[in-house]
């Protein structure tokens, strides 16, 4: 395997981004692109803004770097990278969902999905105690079905 | 938000509603027509069933005192429970309508004045015991529920919960986990990481024993029609 390879991507705004094969090959969809050939010079993804793109190396990145072992620290090091990860604003998780659909990570779609399906509950395990207190999660839950109704409907 | 001209397809939504828990479904479900019918279809039905297998959760029940302290065991369309003396299982198959029974494992070399204790549960849909003397846990299960073969699935060291070991007795276990109960806590064994944690304690000084119940449990969508 050769680590020195590298790909360079090309986004919806035209910027390019030169990242290492084995990032790269993350996304199924980039995967398969290099497997038939088509990633000689760079590789068109016109549905993702540089915003996201970034994110989306980010996250592939650290996936690749730390070492796929039973290790507990690496472990939950990962766990709290995705936990920040999905820290994001609205707009830019469901982004990220459209990017991901796209580019079929199957791993961070789950991760996402899971946190837009707690937006929509109104909390996760871990606020559920500070909810209890706060009256916050109506809000947070009423946001969540609208944000997630407006995106299911061509208006 | 600048990317306001995408919308999500169907299969999005699909996959983020089938991660609500089921009274948030129910709810979200009469948001709009679209969500209605894609919740409602038989391929949802099986994705919600497919990914709630990875969340099981936990149930705990506290009660003052107990009613009924025979455990009976519900497997292979028949009805368990373990004899006082502890020298077989009694089976009601409901099916044929007929008792029988089942020995309980050789090795387990139990009966009256061993002074072990013996206990009744379900794992994975089979049958187990759990026997507790005073420094080991020992769990068998009924591999061949036909032939009677019980194997010996794990041998835990009681060591670390020494002076609790008495009071306590098991209520529940899976694949990764054995949760005893005492009278005044319910502790969690995980196979994995081979580690002991007090999972609920009683704080006050209630005189009164309490009773604990404990099972997994994972939500499941039927369709009624």
């Amino acid at each position: 395997m050769s680590y020195s390879k590298t790909i360079v991507l090309t986004n919806y705004d035209g910027e390019t981004f030169v990242v290492d094969e084995v990032v790269a090959v993350e996304p199924q969809t980039i995967e398969h692109m290099i497997e038939d050939g088509c990633a000689n010079t760079s590789i068109p993804l016109p549905n993702v803004t540089s915003k996201i793109l970034s994110k989306v190396i980010e996250h592939c990145k650290k996936h690749v770097e730390t070492p796929n072992s039973n290790e507990k620290a690496a472990k939950a090091d990962l766990k709290s990278f995705d936990f920040d990860f999905v820290k994001a604003d609205q707009g830019t998780l469901f982004d990220l969902i459209l990017a991901m659909n796209y580019l079929n990570i199957k791993e961070l779609l789950d991760l996402i999905y899971q946190t837009v399906a707690d937006m929509i509950k109104g909390k996760t395990p871990e606020e559920e105690e500070e909810m209890r207190r706060v009256n916050a999660w109506v809000f947070s839950c009423f946001v969540g079905v609208t944000c997630l109704y407006f995106k299911s409907k061509k208006m | 938000m600048e990317t306001n001209h995408t919308y999500f397809v169907d299969e999005i939504i699909l996959e983020i509603l089938a991660r609500l828990p089921i009274k948030s479904l129910i709810r979200t479900k009469c948001v709009c027509k679209l969500w209605y019918n894609l919740a409602s279809h038989k391929s949802f039905t099986q994705l919600y069933n497919h990914l709630s297998l990875k969340n099981a959760m936990l149930l705990l029940q506290v009660t003052d005192s107990s009613t009924d302290s025979t455990s009976i065991v519900f497997v292979n369309g028949s009805l368990h429970w373990m004899t006082q003396s502890f020298a077989y299982i009694l089976v009601l198959d409901l099916s044929l309508d007929s008792w029988r029974r089942i020995l309980l494992p050789e090795e387990m070399g139990c009966g009256n004045g061993s002074g072990n204790r013996v206990y009744l549960l379900e794992f994975d849909g089979k049958l187990s015991v759990i026997q507790i003397s005073s420094v080991w846990m020992n769990i068998w299960v009924l591999q061949d529920y036909g032939k009677g073969k019980w194997d010996l699935i794990d041998r835990v060291s009681l060591r670390c919960i020494r002076g609790m070991v008495p009071g306590i007795f098991p209520i529940s276990q899976g694949g990764d986990y054995v949760f005893l109960a005492g009278h005044k806590q319910v502790l969690v064994y995980q196979r994995k990481t081979r580690s002991w944690k007090e999972m609920y304690s009683v704080k006050n000084n209630s005189t009164m024993p309490l009773w604990f119940s404990a099972h997994s449990f994972r939500g499941t969508i039927f369709s009624c029609r």
